[in-house]
């Protein structure tokens, strides 16, 4: 029983956590380059908060950047990362980056990590990122696409390399929903053993002595055969490029970035 | 006609007792073996046919009994009597198991059993219960069967392979035939309306090494009842238990074949044999939140069968306390591995 209450007490902490590990602020500085005119002046102080609390906590720069022209996209990133050097604490330093042209022939958008970014934020968790925050992007609602953006990437850098964190092993609800179903398949198995089973079988009452097998045959008759077309897939051979994932790059300036590029 | 077992030595009131398998004398101990008791011993008191009140021979009182009781306790002296006349002519069971658990092995397995009750509400208390247990004779019929299994059918086997461009199916096709005779000895029915088929079924198996020849003394000091159903009433019930068995053996002899088609199946159960026999358990029933229940624990082997009270608020603390602490374990695991704790 004591134990039972040192695990509620457990599990009760584990939910009470995320609610007190929210540090405060410090220098304001810009971090949305909005020259498309995708927010609200209301929306972007909002989403200005939203970042520099995220940058505070993991010491990483979020940068918001739009634009609306011929130009592309990654070359355009680059050259302000160039121009502005951004940083948390350091110009030029670590650095998370989404970056749109909404331009209606290019509506192109490239994720970036510069810094200790890139290597926390390899390409292939841009990739998942970018998958995740496409759909909202699509239909225009941006504000929400860039906070699940800084929340994705301020979540996924956490996470040690070469592990995938959009694996639902990592995801907190499926870990309640497994625990949940291992608890109840115990308690269910737990009542069960409770309830009283039969225990005889045949062979309880079966007599081998005198039971016989007067006849057990099985007398082939004829067969069948029947064919259909079904062509073998060729092997398309030496794997394809080691994972599409490449979406990385290095800027004018030099600075090298992790990354993933798409159309919404 | 209320039967009487004095002891030879000091004219006591004798019982069957569970360790030494014999009559025991509770004033001097003395052990009489039930097989060579004299009968001159059975103090035989006649009150008619068909009667539901008997007369005491040790107190005079009057012993009033439910018209299916074979043997039972004077309410008054408490001496064990046996209705003599209700296990005589076609009412005499063949065979018996003696009691080998006895009332206070009985009492310690009820109490343990319902102590490892993780379910059980704190405010259930069966031990005053359990000092009321009764140890009973339940009438059963035991049959010998015998099933003729057969049958007839053109069975296939399927199998597939790949050659070059092309998926080959073969089937080949047989003359599936069997025939089996199966038997199935001593399988159980209980006798007795009181008692529900379905407890009783799951009280079985009883082991047949200790079926003795049946005599009264064994009796002495428990209850029992006679049969309700005699073994043509019971046909139909012992069909439906066995059938499965010989379906089931059928079954496996042709488990290889993909299909059975032209099928000519039978399955035929017959009796060869039947006997009328005593089997014990103990029983304890107990009202709880205005619920009957009722836990029966099997004479011979001591396997109890019965449902407990469910405490919901047990239930939820248990999954409550797994579900934590297979999350704290998950957490445990996904923070190595992932370095993330949320």
């Amino acid at each position: 029983m004591r134990i039972t209450k040192f695990f509620i007490a457990l599990f009760v902490v584990f939910l009470l956590v995320p609610l007190f590990s929210t540090a405060h602020a410090a220098t304001d500085r810009q971090r949305i380059f909005d020259d498309a005119h995708t927010l609200s002046d209301k929306e972007k102080s909002s989403l200005e908060r939203f970042a520099q609390k995220y940058s505070d906590k993991r010491k990483v720069d979020f940068i918001i950047i739009t634009m609306d022209g011929d130009e592309d996209i990654t070359k355009y990133m680059g050259d302000l990362y160039d121009e502005k050097g951004f940083g948390y604490d350091k110009k030029h330093g670590d650095v998370a980056l989404i970056a749109l042209n909404t331009h209606p022939k290019k509506r192109d958008v490239q994720l970036a990590g510069f810094g200790e970014v890139e290597y926390k934020l390899p390409d292939e968790r841009f990739y998942t990122i970018r998958e995740k925050i496409t759909p909202n992007l699509s239909d225009g609602n941006y504000q929400a696409a860039f906070e699940d953006f800084i929340k994705l990437s301020a979540r996924y850098m956490q996470f040690k390399p070469g592990v995938d964190p959009a694996n639902p092993v990592y995801n907190p609800y499926v870990q309640i929903i497994i625990a949940f179903l291992i608890g109840l398949i115990t308690v269910g198995i737990m009542a069960s053993n409770r309830r009283p089973k039969i225990t005889f079988t045949a062979a309880t009452y079966f007599d081998e002595r005198t039971s016989k097998v007067n006849r057990q045959e099985d007398k082939y008759l004829r067969r069948t055969i029947s064919k259909t077309y079904s062509p073998q897939k060729k092997d398309s051979g030496g794997g394809g490029s080691g994972g599409g994932f490449s979406g990385g790059g290095t800027t004018g300036g030099g600075s090298s970035f992790s990354g993933s590029r798409g159309k919404f | 006609m209320l039967l009487h077992y004095k002891c030879p030595s000091c004219g006591g009131n004798m019982a069957f007792d569970v360790d030494t398998g014999t009559l025991l004398c509770p004033n001097c101990h003395h052990e009489e073996n039930i097989e060579t008791y004299n009968d001159e011993y059975i103090e035989q008191n006649f009150d008619g046919e068909d009667t539901v009140e008997y007369r005491c021979d040790n107190c005079g009182g009057t012993v009033i009994t439910d018209a299916d009781t074979t043997a039972t306790s004077c309410s008054f002296c408490g001496s064990g009597v046996v209705m003599g006349d209700r296990l005589a002519g076609k009412l005499a069971p063949v065979k018996i198991i003696p009691f080998t658990v006895s009332k206070t092995e009985a009492q310690e397995q009820f109490k343990k059993w319902c102590k490892n009750g993780r379910f059980i509400p704190n405010s259930f208390k069966l031990n005053s219960r359990i000092e009321n247990i009764t140890g009973m004779y339940v009438p059963y019929f035991i049959y010998d069967l015998h099933s003729k299994v057969t049958l007839d059918a053109v069975g296939t086997k399927v199998s597939s392979y790949r050659k070059g461009d092309y998926i080959y199916t073969e089937t080949k096709f047989y003359q599936v035939s069997r025939d089996f005779d199966l038997f199935y000895n001593k399988v159980p029915a209980d006798a007795s309306e009181k008692m529900q088929d379905e407890i009783m079924n799951k009280v079985e198996p009883y082991h047949y090494e200790d079926l003795k020849i049946f005599k009264t003394p064994y009796l002495a000091g428990y209850l029992a009842e006679k049969y309700n159903y005699d073994a043509k009433d019971l046909f139909n019930r012992i069909k439906t238990k066995v059938f499965p068995f010989a379906d089931n053996y059928l079954r496996k002899s042709v488990a290889g074949y993909a299909t059975l088609t032209n099928k000519d199946e039978s399955i035929q159960i017959q009796e060869k044999n039947s006997m009328y026999v005593l089997f014990p358990i103990w029983i304890v029933s107990y009202d709880y939140e205005d619920q009957k229940h009722t836990l029966v624990m099997n004479g011979q082997t001591g396997k109890i069968v019965g449902k407990t009270p469910l405490s919901i608020g047990k239930v939820a603390l248990w999954l409550g306390g797994i579900s934590a602490a297979s999350f704290t374990i998950i957490k445990i695991f996904s923070g190595i591995s992932g370095g993330v704790w949320w």
